[in-house]
């Protein structure tokens, strides 16, 4: 951690890796009765935390001490948002049965013609025909799609939810007819 | 995200890192500055022979210093809470001199009563101290917390608690120096329920006011 806190990238890669394990068998243990997905969020939130308050390790004091002090804090900090969670939260069963309309029943909802959505989208704003693109097509995230399209976030939000709108009322006439 | 690659980000994230100094010493840093402010305060706002005529009362002048006290202690409290690892035996230290401090003007409050009579002690309504406490306190409050979130928020509540404590407690010093009290009583009772209920309300808003937080570019990261 010395080595880490100096600025060597690779020293503090080791002790991430070392460090690792025995917390995710410390969290593990403490919270068995958390599914592994949870655990592992848990483990990576106890990594971040440490990563953010590096700063407070003190090089003449022993390691152990001081990160075993996060990780029940941060453990403390786990069930509390379990239990708040739990409090607000209903279980519901799977239903056996749904509705019994296709659409309800089928996990993907396929273009009907893809043609004709290809060219609604080509017949949009230039604006939103670009946003439609990034975002959907390309499936870029909104900071990727900003920065490619040099529109502001905002901007982006904007023209993707008009562009959706002229898009289903495209779809829909063209469904009718 | 995978842990694994977390890792790989958070060592490619790691820098240099500005170690945060002994406890003790952010301490020392906090309490000049605030003594400092506090004092040019005092000077600029009592009246002309408050404080010669405030020391020569002996009883006053260890109040004033188990005041202080508690606030030296309260607030390297606080600067040790943030620090994974450190003993929570050092929170006993501020409770030993909120009790000493209190003794001492609870003591007073006897005296008071051997004086005027148990029922002529003057027991006025003080809400200029409160006002002046909880304006005076604000600042180095402030500073203090801001001190604190450089380090890491294992117990917020605690850690705001005791740092509202500790400015509240210089800033007790403060109103007791610029304005003139009847009776040790009333401070006992405006200035103890002050400090206690500012402390209160600080360590339910601990958690909002102290949080984990990652840096900006590791957003992304985030679990």
């Amino acid at each position: 951690m010395r080595a880490a806190q100096a600025g060597d990238s690779d020293a503090y890669l080791q002790l991430l890796q070392h460090i690792m394990p025995r917390i995710r068998r410390i969290v593990g243990r403490r919270r068995g009765f958390a599914g592994p997905a949870d655990v592992e969020d848990l483990v990576q939130e106890i990594l971040l935390s440490l990563h953010a308050v590096r700063a407070t390790y003190d090089p003449n004091r022993p390691f152990m001490p001081w990160m075993l002090a996060i990780v029940r804090s941060r453990l403390a900090d786990g069930a509390r948002r379990h239990a708040r969670q739990g409090a607000h939260e209903v279980h519901v069963d799977d239903p056996a049965v749904t509705f019994t309309d296709l659409a309800a029943n089928t996990d993907y909802e396929g273009f009907e013609d893809e043609q004709a959505l290809h060219h609604a989208i080509r017949s949009l704003p230039k604006g939103q025909r670009e946003a439609i693109e990034l975002l959907k097509l390309k499936e870029l995230s909104l900071k990727e799609a900003a920065a490619a399209s040099g529109s502001s976030i905002g901007a982006l939000k904007v023209a993707t939810h008009r562009a959706m709108i002229a898009l289903r009322r495209t779809m829909n006439r063209s469904h009718e007819d | 995200m995978k842990t694994e690659d977390l890792i790989v980000g958070l060592a490619r994230d790691s820098g240099l890192v500005r170690r945060l100094p002994h406890p003790w010493v952010r301490a020392a840093v906090w309490v000049t500055a605030t003594t400092i402010y506090l004092a040019g305060l005092v000077l600029f706002m009592a009246p002309p022979g408050r404080l010669g005529a405030a020391f020569v009362d002996l009883r006053f002048s260890f109040e004033q210093v188990a005041a202080g006290l508690v606030g030296l202690t309260a607030g390297a409290a606080a600067l040790t809470t943030v620090v994974p690892g450190r003993s929570r035996r050092v929170l006993v230290a501020p409770i030993v001199a909120g009790v000493l401090w209190s003794g001492i003007a609870a003591f007073g409050g006897v005296q008071d009563a051997l004086q005027y009579g148990a029922t002529g002690i003057p027991l006025r309504t003080d809400w200029p101290c409160v006002a002046a406490i909880v304006m005076t306190g604000s600042l180095p409050a402030a500073g203090l917390v801001h001190m604190l979130r450089r380090g890491a928020p294992l117990t917020p509540r605690i850690t705001v608690a005791l740092a509202v404590l500790a400015a509240a407690a210089f800033a007790n010093v403060t109103a007791c120096l610029v304005r003139p009290h009847d009776s040790s009583l009333t401070v006992l009772v405006w200035h103890g329920t002050s400090v206690l209920a500012l402390c209160g309300v600080a360590g339910v808003l601990g958690t909002s006011v102290l949080k984990w937080s990652w840096s900006t570019h590791l957003e992304g990261t985030q679990p």
